[in-house]
């Protein structure tokens, strides 16, 4: 079953400091705690960081675990089994907020 | 590519 977000929820990809924070990677700054999507749940707003927003935007349902493992790893420079280890944090963190299901 | 970070939950607030 593919992820997918939990369509209650109103998000958007904040564009400026995405592109802020893409700058400031491309300088070695340290964009660990910096949001560039912002998602509403239940009266609250919460901020997930670039690499975390990238995930958050691939869990559309059309995509196998694979599949989004193969995307990142592609994209990001990271071993396979440091980025295996944290995708599986990150989803069952969002699973477990509800914000993303099995569909 | 791009230079990784853990993905995470960067901060949370109450809307209102």
């Amino acid at each position: 079953m593919n992820l997918q977000r939990n369509p209650e929820i109103v998000w958007r990809i904040e564009k400026r400091r995405e592109a802020d924070v893409l700058a400031a990677m491309e300088r070695g700054e340290d964009v660990s705690e910096h949001g560039t999507v912002i998602l509403i749940a239940n009266g609250m707003m919460h901020q997930l960081n670039f690499v975390g927003g990238r995930i958050w935007a691939l869990c559309d349902g059309s995509r196998s675990d694979e599949e989004l493992f193969a995307l990142l790893s592609g994209e990001f420079q990271v071993e396979a089994a440091e980025l295996a280890a944290d995708l599986t944090e990150f989803i069952n963190d969002l699973t477990n907020r509800e914000w993303l299901r099995r569909g | 590519m791009k230079r990784y970070t853990k993905p995470q939950v960067v901060g949370s607030s109450n809307v209102h």
